[in-house]
């Protein structure tokens, strides 16, 4: 009996596997999708909140601005906005708009509408601090918007085209702000109709988007735990692009993928490290010492050795790709380090003892060999001995802001591609302060940043930020190391990715064969 | 009979209410350490790039500004009308973040379960059966490399071997990209099979094997070893001599009397891997890339996300009541001289 | 004819320390009908002797030589399947510990229905009817059917495994100290038991026993063992009127029919010998108050004295 159970188990167990597997090669096949791995996804998608470059990425895919920018230029072209107009003074900006655009959730896009949302950033946006200038915000009609200001300022633009994405006023009203962190409708060419944290999300192409309709019709944005679990679905081909914006995949996995044939796209990308100093402690209170450690930091060394190469010696704040960009800081020279080293006063007998702080759990295991690179450089003066600090991801910003350290490793990617992004914060003594903690203090760059911020003048704002790149070199609050470089790495059916100096990824013109 | 049944009744009410105390200490253990641990949750929400106000305005939204005790108090308030708060990060509902992620746990767990189960119990068997050939000095090896090696290790061997090399097996995830399964149950395997669609059933299920194996193997190495060394000592106990003396077939004695008397130590060793791997198992869900417990839990204490922490140690504690009851009910089952 | 012949066995246990000679040239007969006692002291081989009928002789040990016929059937030619076949169906065995040889996790019905399947193709209504009528006639009322074995007293047990040696008619039981176990009252009980069903069912009863005054009570003939080999064998009143071996004698006057100041006075001192390194000559000469020169060099041969009566030593 107990046989004959035995048998219709099996046949049961065999009926239903061959069943299984017709019905799973007759049922249709799904859209074409293109899935795009990485280590992290965006945490949340309202743009009042956004102060990553993951989130920022995803809303520029999701939302529309007033205005736009090319990716590969960073020129403004129009948006939301069709044309616009100043004032002779430059205090009023008139922006004529598109008409006939709809949110995802079927709601109209009109002044008023856009209104709401710059309102709504002033009053809650996690970059509202630079955003004062702007004074008022009217209505004149349906498709007319005048935006006042204090005094002209030349980020105007470039604050409308990255900061207010435009999401539907009806969506936050009837479900509330925390509702768009998952599920948000903007009028852009996704929208977004999958949301698992940690895991993915889901864009479908918006089939009605008022521009040019995405070339694909499903993206999928894969997180994957690491670098290496990320390089095995890609070989098994689970995904189609592996998007490593930020020194995301190891620079050895990467030469991996090169040498088996996949297609790889370089370029820089609009991250960049560097030293900061706490200039409130000694010996870095003295300059000499500072810009001593400046000339015995070894970029070319950092670069090939530990980046095999994947990066770009830095020299100054500024990225490459942004305008403005000129090296200022001194290539090395270990005669002037040592003689600088001399001047203030250190020598064999008695050396010069620092501590680098640096995390890896934050910015990635190249960070213990970046460490232990600068602590070589800086010993073959022969005047220095340095102790190397890793500190947990948790507790490493809690601490450098508290002052507990005097010379630590810090990375930077600032949404907005304009010189300001690079120089104000570090160079404004209040945000130095604040941000850094570096009590770094000059008044003649203070009013250079101030008078670079209220002029439309390109070439005036061009001459003063290439000054402050020279103060920086002299005054040597930070040292630039090195930039990181962004690859796209895809199989052959994926053409048409666009790539962006700023490394903001455009999914509507990615096609698969 | 129905003595036995109210008793079992009354047992299960009384471990129920035993949770309750516990779960207080619990939360209130778990909202001191977080608090104690060095790290700002204002830090992982706020960007660099943003000023000081910025981040003084978000601890207040937080409530992160109030004294602890009122924190607390509140928080606990909210844990008995049954609300758990809402993630820092994500501002999204904690119920519902962990409502995503333990349901694939959920499944992970269970098939790594059987995996374990099936490999550790009948390899130990018949190792401690055929203790003196070749295949004993086999088994000791095997279970012994099954826990001792690096299981993450193991994972990327079969994941080059099975997805990349040979591309039988898919490598990550839990299911292909360009398919999606309608959310009824929230177990993804059960929510495929009852929509009927089959092609995101078998995608996902195949999806589940390498996983499973990576795990049920590692912990098939412990599940091995004391099942060999309890069945070897019952096939030495008097009461198998005397069933073999009363011609009792061989394949008999050694399921019904050796491995049946040697399964109260392994299905406690089992419970407790089972309610470990529903904690999530941090190693194998990275090396696979599954979205489960283990890797929500490790990334909400790496971000300070409290009130998620907090939330994760409730759901955990509520599981691992009800599988610690679940073994007991079982081994009253198997063995009669247990009495609850 | 005889039921039961070993001729000239030896059971030898490869231990790690060595070979224990635990049965060394045993040979030994039993008639149909007849209760036969084994006695010795613990460690004499007796129940190593017991197990070989059955050939459940425990890892490390090996039937090295000799032959066990039952029925005129070699059963060291058996195949284990065979072998399986008799056990319990034409000889049972009863173990000393009656507390660990039943199934803790099985309750009474299911080991009784189970031994009567594994061996009758019968349904299982028949084998609870045929359980039920067993444990009856050894007193298990039918109602604790469903209890487990931590239910019972030991000599409840110990009834139990007797209704389950009985339970398929075998022709041959073999008892290995079914009631040492056990106090005494519930012993003369357990005894009784057996001694009654042996008559009803028409058995053959091998009782091995280290405590002579069950063997005397019970047994029709007598084989004394000490220290692997049978020294001697003799009908019951034979054996307790005219004992020759010095160790039989010996024996016999330490029974506790005495008070226990005689006792005393009768042990007999020193220790049996290892068994992994037996002495050359009488493994009782160590021991021997009529010990000579040649009980020290040589092993004494088997002498028969009188009618079946069988004796191994150097003065006879």
């Amino acid at each position: 009996m107990s046989k004959n159970v035995i048998a219709v188990v099996v046949l049961i167990v065999i009926v239903g596997v061959v069943i299984g597997i017709y019905i799973y090669y007759t049922q249709p096949k799904p859209p074409a999708v293109i899935s795009i791995g990485s280590v992290r996804v965006p945490t949340h998608l309202d743009p009042v909140k956004t102060t990553g470059a993951d989130e920022f990425n995803l809303e520029f895919n999701i939302y529309d601005y007033l205005v736009e920018w090319e990716p590969e230029t960073l020129n403004v072209v129009p948006g939301l906005a069709t044309s616009w107009e100043t004032s002779e003074n430059g205090t009023v900006w008139t922006f004529y708009l598109r008409q006939g655009v709809k949110f995802h959730d079927g709601t109209s896009f009109n002044a008023s509408a856009a209104k709401f949302n710059i309102d709504r950033y002033i009053e809650k946006g996690a970059f509202r601090s630079g955003l004062k200038y702007i004074t008022n915000v009217i209505v004149v009609d349906d498709y007319t918007l005048k935006i006042y200001l204090s005094h002209p300022h030349p980020l105007l633009l470039r604050h409308l085209s990255i900061f207010i994405g435009m999401v539907s006023p009806t969506l936050i009203e009837v479900y509330g702000e925390d509702y768009i962190d998952t599920h948000p409708a903007g009028t852009g060419p996704y929208k977004v109709i999958e949301y698992v944290e940690d895991d993915r999300i889901v864009l479908e192409a918006n089939k009605d988007y008022w521009d040019t309709p995405p070339k694909n019709s499903k993206i999928v944005l894969k997180k994957y735990a690491d670098s290496a679990s990320l390089k095995a679905a890609f070989e098994a081909g689970e995904i189609d692009i592996i998007w490593s914006a930020r020194g995301d995949l190891f620079p050895t996995d990467v030469e991996d993928l090169r040498k088996k044939g996949y297609n790889i796209i370089e370029s820089e990308s609009n991250m960049i490290r560097y030293i900061v100093f706490n200039e409130a402690q000694y010996p870095f209170n003295d300059t000499r010492v500072r810009k001593a450690i400046a000339y015995a930091v070894n970029r070319t060394k950092i670069v090939n050795v530990v980046f095999s190469g994947q990066a770009s010696e830095l020299y100054t704040l500024v990225a490459k790709g942004i305008w403005g960009h000129l090296d200022t800081f001194p290539h090395r020279n270990l005669t002037e380090a040592i003689s600088l080293l001399n001047d203030a006063g250190h020598n064999t007998a008695q050396k010069l003892e620092i501590t680098l702080y640096y995390s890896s759990s934050y910015y990635g295991t190249a960070e213990e060999y970046v460490a232990q690179v600068i602590k070589e450089d800086l010993e073959e003066t022969g005047l220095i001995s340095v102790t190397l600090q890793n500190v947990e991801k948790a507790t490493f910003r809690e601490q450098y802001k508290a002052g507990q350290y005097g010379m630590w490793l810090l990375g930077w990617f600032p949404p907005i591609p304009d010189p300001n992004s690079y120089l104000y914060y570090f160079m404004n003594p209040i945000m130095a302060n604040a941000i850094f903690s570096s009590h770094y203090n000059n008044t003649e760059a203070d009013s250079l940043l101030s008078q670079a911020l209220s002029t439309y003048n390109q070439t005036l704002r061009q001459e003063l930020y290439e000054q402050l790149q020279q103060i920086l070199a002299e005054d040597v609050p930070y040292i630039p190391l090195w930039q990181l470089k962004q690859f796209f790495i895809t199989t052959d059916k994926i053409s048409g990715i666009q790539v962006s100096p700023i490394a903001y990824f455009y999914f509507h013109t990615i096609e698969k064969k | 009979m129905s003595s036995k049944s109210s008793g079992l009744l009354f047992y299960i009410v009384s471990r129920i209410l035993l949770i309750i105390p516990m779960l207080l200490i619990l939360l209130t253990l778990i909202f001191i350490i977080l608090r104690v641990l060095p790290g700002d949750p204002v830090y992982f929400i706020v960007s660099p790039q943003a000023g000081e106000h910025i981040i003084e305005q978000t601890r207040h939204e937080l409530g992160l500004d109030r004294p602890i005790w009122e924190q607390y108090v509140s928080y606990l308030m909210g844990v008995f009308r049954g609300d758990l708060g809402k993630s820092y990060i994500t501002k999204d509902n904690v119920w519902s973040i962990i409502g995503r992620h333990l349901p694939i746990t959920i499944e992970l767990a269970t098939c790594g379960l059987f995996v374990a189960a099936f490999l550790g119990i009948s390899f130990g068997t018949f190792a401690a059966y055929k203790s003196k050939s070749w295949f004993g000095v086999f088994n000791t090896i095997l279970s012994t490399i099954a826990y001792t090696m690096p299981v993450f290790w193991f994972g990327m061997i079969l994941q080059i071997l099975f997805a990349i090399q040979f591309r039988v097996l898919p490598a990550t995830g839990i299911l292909d990209t360009s398919l999606s399964i309608t959310r009824i149950t929230g177990l993804p395997a059960l929510d495929a099979l009852i929509t009927g669609n089959m092609r995101a059933f078998v995608d996902h299920v195949a999806r589940l094997i390498l996983p499973s194996i990576t795990l049920g193997f590692f912990i098939s190495g412990n599940i091995n070893r004391m099942t060999h060394s309890n069945v070897l000592k019952a096939l030495n106990e008097d009461y198998v001599r005397a069933a073999r003396a009363r011609g009792i077939k061989e394949r008999v004695i050694l399921f019904k009397y050796a491995l049946k008397n040697s399964l109260i130590p392994v299905i406690t060793l089992l419970g407790m891997n089972f309610a470990r791997m529903l904690s999530g198992s941090v190693l194998t869900e990275t090396v696979f890339s599954i979205p489960g417990m283990g890797s929500l839990l490790v990334n909400s204490i790496f971000r300070r996300d409290y009130p998620l922490v907090q939330g994760i140690i409730v759901v955990y504690a509520l599981l691992i009541s009800i599988v610690t009851l679940i073994i007991d009910i079982i081994y009253a089952y198997i063995d009669p001289r247990i009495r609850l | 004819m005889k039921l039961l012949d070993i001729k000239n066995l030896r059971v030898y246990y490869f231990s790690e320390e060595g070979v224990v000679k635990a049965v060394d040239g045993v040979s030994l007969s039993l008639n149909k009908g007849e209760t036969l006692g084994v006695v010795g002291e613990s460690g004499c081989g007796k129940s190593t002797l017991g197990l070989s009928v059955l050939r459940l002789v425990p890892y490390p040990g090996k039937m090295v030589s000799g032959k066990i016929f039952y029925n005129g059937i070699d059963l060291l030619s058996l195949s284990d399947e065979e072998v399986r076949k008799l056990r319990g169906k034409e000889i049972a065995m009863i173990f000393q510990n009656p507390d660990v040889s039943l199934n803790p996790i099985m309750n009474i019905k299911e080991h009784l229905v189970e031994a009567i399947l594994t061996h009758e193709e019968i349904d299982e209504r028949e084998a609870v009817e045929k359980t039920e009528e067993i444990l009856g006639k050894v007193g298990i009322p039918k109602n604790r059917i469903n209890d487990y074995p931590h239910q019972f007293s030991g000599g409840m047990k110990q009834r139990i495994m007797i209704a389950l040696a009985l339970l398929l008619n075998p022709k041959l039981i073999i008892a290995d100290e079914p009631t040492s176990s056990l106090d005494v009252l519930i012993q003369a009980k357990t005894l009784e038991l057996l001694r009654n069903l042996k008559e009803e069912y028409g058995l053959s009863l091998i009782l091995i026993t280290h405590d002579f005054g069950v063997v005397f009570e019970e047994s029709d003939r007598i084989a004394v063992m000490y220290a692997g080999h049978i020294i001697e064998i003799a009908k019951n009143t034979e054996l307790y009127d005219k004992p020759l071996h010095p160790y039989t004698q010996a024996l016999i006057k330490a029974v506790p029919t005495v008070t226990p100041e005689e006792q005393k006075l009768n042990y007999i001192l020193g220790m049996p010998p290892s068994l992994l390194t037996p002495p050359k000559g009488c493994r009782f000469y160590a021991r021997c108050k009529y010990a000579r020169e040649i009980c020290k060099f040589k092993e004494p041969k088997t002498a028969t004295v009188g009618r079946e009566h069988i004796v191994k030593c150097h003065l006879y």
